[in-house]
């Protein structure tokens, strides 16, 4: 039972970590502890932790998608034509956003799968391909003005602290995620799918169909991040959100999941995201230079992963991490 | 002990031809658009391309893949902007900002292969943490800015030729005519093809694919250092996050030049012919004004486009 093992001692020692470092970042790093410093920590790593529970998905039917920052773009833009014509309330904005995410990410799962190359390279051209043609169409202008629905910050309050829609965007999906994986026949289907693809599919399980409903899910929840973000910033910028996906693929890797398959889970995912982002934020506050985060994550992430893919090494040589 | 492979001569054929076909005809219509001129511009901006796309053949034929090339080339020409910086004009000095330079590209290519050699790590993980690493350690060593104040005969290097030719492209050809033969008659050549078609039964024939590994990413590291260092040259300058939208190009140009994105498969002439055919379009509808939204769907479309052709034909 390695699985379990991996994603729990992944766990264990991010808690540990971000334990550690909150800790220490608490007595010493003035302003950490404020709440409005979390709920912001929050707000802004929201989107992050949305791509990557999607990516999760796809990760564990072991598939890999790095045009997800593409797709929210897309999903985002047509949101904002669509609320500039017409005010189509919160059902229409959600439903708007999760179908366009729903149906790039359903392409992207077919042509991975039909064309059999590395889902890397696919999609790295495919990310092009929908980043290009957002970048044509919308000629690079920013979007705003949005109707009043959409601009109010907090959806409800608890407590007197906002409660907004990037959290219970995040909420909603990991609740329905962690479910997905755990709880349902899907989620098993996944996680042996990932697990050992030949063995799987000899069971006569479908390889197309998990990987369409793997890539489509991550697609939905890019899509949902892509409305997280218009509304977090109240403007469209097409294409600002590409260029972020391969911090992506680092925090769902340190959270447990591997390009293997078949491993992680939605806890770890989470808090491989936190671990980042609060790296980022104690840079910030305690006035280190900010150029630190990306050499720092980098070197995180490999060092995580290293023991891991040391331990599962076999004489064989087969890939882990 | 002989290991034989799989051969292939039959799928470059139609390929092949069909290059060589596009390639004479974008050619014939890009001299009689843009005349000598545009060839000339041709010869100046295919070495850093073609360096880099050498740079991704390596581990993509040993199975792999390497993110990090174009960090690896702008943190190598960073450091040899900035080394340049200490020593001063002298050109006497010169070698020692080149030879820094290219330890810089070997190094980081080695670390990531040490990484997946030793450690185990998946290429793509191995080689996105180091983009990250190297990213952060080249923008914190110059602020995100661009490294300027070189001396006057780095610039002036970059426009001297031979014969009329480009001593850029001099360099490149060298490299290429290096890795053609690295690939096509030793050894080690089969042994990375093997590695990329079966890293497993490689293992158990006795070959130490961790060190197949090693060297394809140390020589990767290395022609990314050469690229950056061109780049050095042509540019005047070194920043972090130069010609990143090279990823998508090379390895399109690595697929549309027969290399089996899965592993295994690559020969030297095929990928020329696919480096020059993509530089002569590039260059052809950068002198069309297309602007680079259009380059990168026509990009993305004709890797999508490839990948589909060989799904078709297998």
């Amino acid at each position: 039972m390695a699985e379990p093992l991996r994603e729990r001692s992944a766990i264990r020692r991010l808690a540990a970590g971000i334990g550690l470092l909150g800790g220490a970042a608490a007595l010493w790093v003035p302003g950490f502890a404020s709440p409005y410093n979390w709920l912001d920590l929050l707000s802004s790593s929201s989107i992050t932790a949305l791509f990557a529970l999607g990516l999760l998905v796809v990760l564990m039917a072991g598939e890999l998608d790095i045009s997800f920052t593409a797709i929210a773009s897309v999903s985002q833009f047509l949101l904002a034509v669509a609320l500039a014509r017409q005010d189509i309330g919160w059902a229409g904005t959600i439903v708007v956003s999760a179908l366009v995410g729903l149906l790039l990410g359903l392409v992207n799962g077919a042509v991975a799968t039909w064309l059999r190359a590395p889902p890397i390279i696919t999609t790295i051209a495919l990310l092009n391909v929908y980043g290009g043609v957002l970048a044509l169409i919308s000629r690079g202008e920013m979007l705003y003005d949005f109707p009043d629905f959409f601009t109010y910050t907090a959806v409800a309050r608890i407590g007197g602290y906002p409660l907004t829609l990037q959290t219970i965007a995040l909420a909603v999906t990991a609740v329905v995620t962690a479910l997905m994986l755990k709880a349902t026949n899907l989620g098993r289907i996944l996680r042996a799918v990932g697990g050992n693809r030949d063995a799987a599919l000899r069971l006569g399980i479908n390889g197309m169909t998990v990987n369409l409903l793997a890539y489509g899910y991550l697609g939905l929840v890019s899509g949902i991040a892509g409305l997280a973000h218009a509304q977090l910033l109240q403007a469209v910028t097409p294409g600002s959100l590409i260029g972020r996906e391969l911090d992506v693929v680092a925090a769902t890797i340190l959270g447990g999941a591997s390009l293997a398959g078949g491993r992680g889970g939605v806890v770890g995912t989470l808090l491989g995201v936190l671990f980042i982002a609060l790296i980022g934020n104690i840079l910030v506050l305690s006035g280190v230079s900010p150029y630190w985060h990306q050499a720092v994550t980098g070197a995180i992430v490999l060092a995580a992963v290293a023991p891991i893919a040391w331990r599962h090494a076999r004489p064989a040589l087969a890939e882990v991490a | 002990m002989s290991l034989s492979l799989p051969d292939t001569p039959s799928r470059y054929r139609p390929l092949g031809l069909a290059a060589t076909v596009l390639l004479a005809g974008g050619l014939i219509a890009a001299a009689l658009a843009g005349g000598g001129g545009f060839l000339s511009s041709v010869a100046y901006q295919l070495p850093e391309f073609g360096l880099l796309v050498l740079a991704m053949a390596l581990p993509l034929i040993a199975g792999g893949i390497n993110l990090a090339i174009l960090a690896i080339a702008n943190l190598s020409a960073v450091v040899a902007a900035l080394t340049f910086g200490a020593v001063g004009d002298s050109p006497w000095l010169a070698p020692l900002p080149l030879f820094a330079g290219l330890a810089t590209g070997c190094l980081t290519g080695a670390l990531i292969g040490l990484l997946i050699a030793y450690l185990r790590i998946a290429p793509i993980i191995a080689s996105l943490g180091a983009l990250l690493v190297y990213t952060g350690v080249g923008i914190l060593a110059t602020n995100g800015a661009a490294v300027t104040g070189l001396p006057a005969f780095v610039p002036a290097f970059a426009g001297q030729t031979v014969a009329g030719i480009p001593l850029i492209a001099l360099i490149f050809l060298a490299a290429a005519i290096l890795v053609g033969v690295l690939l096509g008659r030793t050894p080690y050549g089969r042994y990375l093809s093997a590695v990329g078609y079966n890293e497993t039964a490689t293992a158990y024939s006795g070959i130490d694919t961790a060190r197949i590994h090693l060297v394809a990413y140390t020589l990767s590291g290395l022609l990314g250092a050469v690229a950056g260092l061109v780049m050095l040259a042509r540019f005047n300058s070194a920043r972090m996050g130069y010609a990143d939208s090279y990823l998508l190009t090379t390895l399109l140009a690595a697929v549309l030049g027969g290399i089996d994105p899965n592993g295994g498969r690559g020969r030297l002439l095929p990928l020329l012919a696919a480096i020059v055919l993509l530089q002569v379009t590039a260059s052809g509808l950068n002198l069309a004004g297309a602007n680079q939204h259009f380059s990168a769907v026509a990009w993305g479309g004709l890797l999508l486009a490839k990948l589909a052709y060989d799904r078709l034909r297998s």
